[in-house]
């Protein structure tokens, strides 16, 4: 196996396309668009599960119009030379009239194939440095595990700009052990991951036994994990123009006050770690610093294209879809909750009595009622500043507002964390977020229900 | 079917590298679907022609997969971690293609229409009611495998699936139905069922903690079938049957006939084959009351390996163990829906699941939420909703006294079926 040079969509006549998907666009609202995209999984399935090595290579196109708050689109499997033609004439409302020929694609073949031996030895060695990890930690316990290496190049064109090519390459896990489903998105080599998730699953496996703390209000500690999960279901889901077009217009959540003054919100995907960093989003878009929340106002929120259109003061930028046969929506894509002081120690040397949660596995959002649910699969008590006794599975569910409201203090080191699969109306799209511990007074604990259509970081891959 | 050439090539070009265990699997198909949200419509065409290639020896073996034609001078991932067992070529028994499978896909047109008339006949029935939601997709599918144990077969598929969110006075309910063809889903019908259900959700109250006769109309007793399917499917279903048997080592009902057939004659997803290419059949998975063998993979028990049971929904898909048409069988003499509940003298007739069961394996209970009605001398008399049914799995089991002659079947992964149940030793609760 050799690493292609090939780019991944050399070949393309970018300025025949544009010229082409221009004739869609007949009113000047019209939104039109070309997305082209390779994408490549790589899978090292749990112990005992072959076959052994698995690989999905693919590659597509989808043309879209978008026209008074109707879509209509077209998707073709590969680049066969009369793809991109067949496509147009499905979205065109009028059959194109046009001087010139509509182009036949001509784009190199092989870029799918394209394999990094580094990386794929990285994954075939990930299970044996983990159980490295946890013999040296001195537990032993059944694990199944899931290793996962993504790779996905995408090129959007439209009818008057080409948006530079994105690469998303990032690896994720899925670990099983008969009482915890973890799961964990990384940039980079996974040598790195090791250790962090060896610790993840030794904490998991120590609370195993531990009875679910008494349902109530008590003040609970989220670490950076939990703290991302709960701001991706409370802040990110919430304020995303899909989601709030539900129930109202969308514009009236602006200038809400939201969340407790020290919690400050921002969705950038510039920021995110290199791997997953885009320049412009799934509609070609370029994307932009995004203050979801200022001092726990609203200030902006996650909108797409379409909402853009409809909605005079949302800003397009955030619209994602996880292949060519999905439609973007709008969603976040690097979560990050503004740090304010104080360490872990400080936080928890604050609390007389109360809950620590480090991880949050679930998490949903009923768009309806703005009642979001979060369960965490463990935790540990906190008593007179200290950590005591570990506990089982519990869950918060709260309105939005309620809880963000409790948020009395938000630590000072932030780390990257709670990152994880989203899924919302279909699709599922990997996240990132990085977050300080944040401190939340009376917050209302739950037995866990066990359910959610939002499986972040946990169970599936 | 050109497909069938770049398949012997692959998998030729694969047994002289040296591998002596290789699956070529193909599979084209078209699909229009049309999704409806409040401001907004979306309508999509798909075409796909994708592959997928397991290979391997004794020691070794990959599986990759991709879009096109597989064509020999791939470059494959290099064998590693486990053996690869194929399963032998069994020659199908004689397969009737079923009807409809060359029908048109819906058009935009008739897309929106549907919809529309559903909208109106619920719209003329149930003032201030509204679709929230639809979405309908429609789509068929050639499938081709070809292995180094001789397996060739080809066969077609076509689906269509609709889901409709409707709400009325803040209630919301949601439909689901699968059929051959779009035209094949009647508009009034549907509105009707939402109707039934916006009604029974708007008006419905929360009953006091209530133990006596139940109705289960075929959507509750699907979604319980459902999600009591690790007991007829996988490894470990045999043991989890026996930790449900009573004192007399009874576990079911004698009135109760759980069957799977991949080749039901009017199946929706009616195939000669499995995911592996072995012919698929008939299996009785519990008959009179005594569980038969589960649902389950060849290779944990080669002696097994008389009808297919691994489902393969797409070329991305490894093949898995799962359900076909998996039902419950209504008797041959099965009573009509309407004596069922004439004979209630006190009960509830419970018509809706909108959600999976919760299920506590260890402590043998369950947890679903239903509406419904409640039955007074055989009438309906007040509508329920917001309740949970809960009872033990085996009480559930051993208490079916009668079964209906209404099968339906819903897309729940795979079809699930059953008719209507009288079920007695279960519970209703205001809390799940």
């Amino acid at each position: 196996m050799s690493e292609s040079t090939t780019m991944p969509f050399s070949g393309l006549d970018a300025a025949s396309v544009s010229r082409a998907l221009s004739l869609l666009a007949e009113r000047p609202h019209d939104v039109v668009d070309a997305l082209f995209e390779r994408s490549t999984l790589w899978e090292i399935p749990p112990e005992g599960e072959p076959p052994g090595v698995r690989c999905w290579r693919e590659s597509g196109l989808a043309v879209r119009l978008l026209r008074d708050g109707e879509e209509w689109s077209a998707t073709r499997d590969g680049f066969p030379r009369e793809g991109l033609r067949d496509a147009i004439r499905r979205v065109a409302r009028a059959y194109p009239r046009t001087a010139f020929p509509l182009p036949d694609l001509d784009l190199a073949r092989r870029t799918e194939t394209e394999v990094d031996e580094e990386m794929l030895e990285d994954l075939v060695r990930f299970p044996s440095w983990l159980g490295a990890a946890l013999r040296q930690r001195r537990v032993a316990f059944p694990l199944h595990l899931t290793v996962r290496r993504h790779r996905r190049d995408s090129l959007v064109v439209g009818p008057r700009v080409v948006a530079p090519v994105q690469r998303e390459d990032f690896a994720s896990l899925r670990l099983e052990t008969p009482w915890h489903r973890l799961g964990a998105l990384h940039c980079g080599p996974l040598a790195e991951a090791v250790s962090g998730i060896a610790d993840r699953l030794v904490a998991g496996f120590r609370a195993r036994e531990a009875p679910p703390p008494s349902a109530g209000r008590c003040t609970l500690l989220l670490g950076s994990h939990a703290a991302a999960v709960v701001l991706h279901e409370a802040v990110a889901h919430a304020l995303e123009a899909d989601t709030l077009a539900l129930t109202g217009t969308p514009e009236a959540a602006l200038g809400i006050e939201l969340a407790a003054s020290l919690v400050s919100v921002v969705d950038d995907p510039s920021a995110a770690p290199e791997g997953v960093r885009r320049e412009v989003d799934d509609e070609g878009t370029p994307v932009v610093r995004r203050w979801l929340l200022r001092d726990g106002v609203v200030e902006q929120l996650l909108a797409d294209r379409a909402a853009a259109e409809r909605f005079e003061r949302l800003e397009p930028g955030a619209g994602r879809r996880s292949d060519r046969h999905q439609s973007p929506g709008p969603r976040s894509t690097y979560l990050e909750l503004l740090p304010g002081e104080g360490s872990l120690e400080d936080l928890v040397g604050s609390v007389e009595s109360g809950l620590f949660a480090a991880e949050a596995d679930r998490g949903q959002l009923d768009p309806h009622t703005g009642v979001f649910e979060v369960s965490f699969p463990f935790g540990r008590r906190i008593d007179d500043g200290r950590f005591g006794e570990p506990v089982g599975r519990f869950s918060v569910r709260a309105r939005v507002a309620d809880l963000l409201a409790r948020v009395v203090a938000v630590g000072g080191e932030s780390t990257s964390a709670g990152a994880g699969w989203c899924a919302k109306g279909g699709q599922r799209l990997p996240v990132w977020a990085s977050a300080p511990p944040i401190l939340i007074e009376a917050a209302p604990i739950a037995s866990a229900s066990g359910s959610g259509s939002d499986r972040r970081g946990g169970s599936d891959e | 079917m050109s497909e069938l050439v770049a398949a012997f090539d692959v998998l030729d070009a694969l047994r002289d590298s040296g591998l002596s265990t290789v699956e070529v699997y193909c599979k084209q198909g078209r699909g229009r679907s049309y999704r409806r949200e409040i401001g907004s419509h979306s309508t999509q065409t798909r075409r796909e022609l994708g592959w997928a290639v397991r290979a391997g020896d004794a020691r070794c073996s990959f599986f990759s997969a991709g879009i096109g034609r597989p064509t020999p001078d791939l470059e494959w991932p290099t064998p590693d971690g486990y053996a690869l067992v194929l399963p032998e070529l069994r020659v199908p028994p004689t397969w009737t293609r079923p009807e409809g499978l060359d029908a048109p896909l819906v058009g935009e047109v008739e897309a929106r229409e549907l919809v529309a008339g559903v909208e109106r006949a619920l719209a003329a029935e149930l003032s201030g009611s509204r679709i929230e939601s639809a979405r309908l997709d429609d789509g068929s599918s050639e499938s081709l495998l070809i292995s180094s144990t001789g397996i060739e077969v080809e066969w077609r598929q076509r689906l269509a699936r609709l889901r409709l969110e409707a709400s009325w006075k803040g209630a919301q309910v949601t439909l689901e139905g699968a059929a051959r063809a779009v035209g094949l889903f009647e508009p009034l019908r549907l509105a009707q069922q939402l109707i039934d259900r916006l009604v029974v959700r708007v008006q419905g109250r929360v009953p006091a903690k209530d133990r006596c006769e139940m109705v289960l109309g075929p959507a509750v007793s699907a979604q319980l079938l459902a999600s009591l399917l690790p007991l007829f499917v996988g490894p470990s279903a045999s043991e989890r049957c026996r930790g449900l048997v009573d004192r007399r080592g009874v576990l079911a009902s004698s009135q109760l006939t759980i069957v799977d057939d991949g080749r039901l004659v009017g199946g929706l997803l009616a195939s000669p084959v499995d995911g592996e290419g072995v012919p698929t059949g008939r299996r009785v998975l519990l008959q009179d009351g005594t569980a038969g063998p589960p649902l389950g993979d060849w290779r944990d028990d080669p002696a097994g390996l008389g009808l297919g049971s691994m489902q393969r929904p797409g070329w991305r898909d490894l093949p898995s163990v799962g359900p076909s048409h998996l039902y419950i069988e209504p008797p041959p003499e099965a009573p009509r829906v309407a004596d069922l509940v004439a004979a209630v003298a006190r009960g509830y007739y419970l018509v809706e699941a909108p959600s999976p069961a919760s299920v506590d394996w260890q402590a043998g209970r369950f947890a679903l939420p239903v509406s419904g009605f409640s039955l007074e001398a055989g009438r309906a008399v007040q509508p329920v909703a917001g309740a949970y049914l809960h009872g033990a799995i085996g009480a559930f089991l051993r208490g079916i006294n009668a079964i209906g002659r209404d099968l339906a079947f819903l897309p729940l992964g795979g079809l699930l079926g059953a008719p209507t149940l009288v079920v007695g030793g279960l519970e209703l609760r205001s809390s799940g």
